[in-house]
């Protein structure tokens, strides 16, 4: 009976939960999923991380070369983000070139990168004007279910804390580099920004951290980008509208989300430390 | 706060035009050169001002294409982009939705291809379109809305999807709602400038936001930043952009207003 009614009349299957102010799945409205955490597990990569968010897995390998940095800007490195959604993470994928979902989420981290919110690109540079670290991030989603963008925030951050880069000089006498791959440190200067998802109904009801059916259903949907106190990025493309009273709602909830998860993130990274 | 300003100005101005007639008579030519400094410099002064204050001058025309159902050319500043708007079509097959209209949303860049970042502007102003169109009226069909870049003077998101809203009005599609959207900037020295012109941008910000309202209840509709700030400044920037969003809806109103009359005429 309740699978028929699903089946039939999604959206009034889900407001009768919302009118009593709970979900499907047993959260309450502003209920975050359990986040999973591990830092390391790719060994070819110079970084890794794997982000369970509810259903929602993404996987991060970084990658590092050495290129000459952009003539506009000699001292800094860079981040080449790139989320791939294959057609195996949710059935609503098709395969073949990006979709809009994957295209609008790198686009997401781009932004992020830009702004210096992820990191200080002046800490990738091993020479101004000569060579800069280039981290290329591929963000892999193996099951797509909602809130795609926190996901891949948390696993990038943890991934970039996990990346050890082999000391490299340069000798501007010989005009060359040299790289001393037995001694690795990691990267300095990592910020710790935390998204966190929102999905907003007509009604004014709002519920945090939604599912991939609950985000088809809802009328708009809200990314916001905390770090500590500060709000560093607010997306909201569109949709439902939002009050100030409930945009002040969702940024306190967001800041103690991200409160949260910069503690796991450190917990999963020292121990990543202490088992090298 | 603005009329007050206004008022303070033209007291101000009142009063240096008394001044400088006084000065004139007393001191002929040499405080007179002295004096043209002095007003000058307050006339930079108050330009500077009203450039944070409020948003530049708009300007636009509607109906410029012949065969899209809406165009406009709308420019904000030194912005200028054209919107045009084909709707209701025939949906293709794989784009057909059984409950409600799609949406399409092409942006053209000013040169070469458009890329990732166009895709993301894509995305904002489509979902936009997706609230304010009562798409469910259209079922089975597509709108298809281009915005082309004419010229880039520091505002394109606000710009373009101002002129969406507009080229929308000029198409007759049923609307839920107008939107209007401001982008201001926290400077380096925590100063918020309300549209900036490319030259502000280019020095360097602390951040950049842009953000839509509805003309209903002035309720946020959109929301995009660059940069970060405390709390307490990017509310106050939302509210700023707020306030001058009430320009913006009746510029529309001007504009709709223009375009009849002169069609009964």
């Amino acid at each position: 009976m309740a699978t028929d009614h699903k089946t039939l009349q999604p959206l009034e299957f889900y407001k009768t939960f919302l009118d009593r102010k709970s979900r499907p799945d047993g959260r309450n409205l502003l209920e975050f999923r359990k986040v999973t955490v591990n830092a390391g597990s790719i060994g070819t990569a110079d970084g890794s991380a794997i982000v369970k968010c509810g259903n929602t897995t993404v996987i991060c390998g970084i990658k590092a070369e050495i290129a000459a940095p952009g003539m506009d800007e000699p001292s800094k490195g860079f981040i080449i983000p790139n989320v791939t959604l294959p057609p195996l993470c949710s059935s609503k994928i098709k395969s073949g070139p990006p979709g809009e979902a994957a295209q609008s989420a790198t686009q997401f981290i781009a932004e992020l990168v830009a702004n210096n919110i992820i990191l200080d690109l002046h800490n990738l540079c091993i020479h101004s004007t000569k060579w800069a670290w280039v981290l290329h991030c591929d963000l892999v989603c193996i099951n797509l279910d909602g809130s795609l963008l926190d996901a891949c925030v948390i696993a990038l951050i943890t991934a970039l804390k996990n990346v050890t880069l082999p000391i490299v000089t340069y000798d501007e006498e010989l005009d060359k580099l040299i790289c001393d791959t037995d001694q690795k440190r990691p990267l300095e200067g990592i910020k710790q920004p935390v998204t966190s998802t929102f999905s907003l109904f007509e009604n004014g009801i709002l519920i945090s951290d939604p599912t991939s059916e609950e985000e088809q259903l809802a009328a708009g949907l809200t990314s916001i980008t905390m770090e500590g106190a500060l709000v560093t990025h607010m997306y909201k493309p569109g949709g439902c509208t939002l009050d100030e009273k409930q945009v002040k709602k969702l940024i306190q909830q967001s800041e103690l989300k991200a409160k949260e998860i910069v503690r796991l993130i450190e917990e999963v990274c020292l121990s990543s430390i202490a088992e090298r | 706060m603005v009329t007050n300003f206004a008022c303070l100005q033209t007291t101000l101005h009142n009063f240096v035009l008394f001044f400088t007639i006084t000065f004139l008579v007393q001191f002929k030519t040499h405080s007179y050169l002295c004096f043209i400094k002095i007003l000058k410099s307050s006339v930079t002064l108050f330009t500077m001002e009203t450039e944070q204050k409020s948003i530049r001058a708009l300007k636009c025309e509607q109906s410029v294409l012949s065969r899209a159902d809406g165009s406009v050319m709308f420019s904000q500043g030194n912005t200028v982009v054209m919107a045009s708007v084909y709707g209701p079509l025939e949906a293709k097959i794989q784009k057909e939705l059984s409950d409600r209209m799609y949406v399409e949303v092409n942006y053209k860049p000013k040169t070469g291809m458009p890329g990732v970042a166009e895709r993301g502007k894509e995305k904002l102003i489509k979902t936009t379109c997706n609230h304010i169109i009562l798409t469910n009226l259209h079922p089975r069909t597509a709108v298809c809305i281009t915005i082309q870049e004419m010229q880039d003077g520091g505002t394109l998101l606000s710009a373009s999807i101002n002129a969406v809203c507009l080229a929308l009005l000029d198409s007759g599609l049923p609307l839920q709602c107008l939107v209007a959207a401001v982008t201001c900037l926290v400077d380096k020295k925590d100063k918020i400038i309300l549209d900036p012109c490319i030259r502000t941008v280019k020095e360097g910000y602390k951040a950049m936001f842009t953000f839509a309202f509805d003309s209903q209840k002035y309720n946020l509709i959109l929301s995009h930043c660059e940069g970060q700030v405390p709390y307490q400044l990017f509310q106050e920037a939302m509210e700023l952009c707020q306030k001058a969003s009430h320009i913006i809806f009746d510029f529309y109103r001007q504009a709709v207003l223009r375009k009849f009359s002169k069609e009964l005429l």
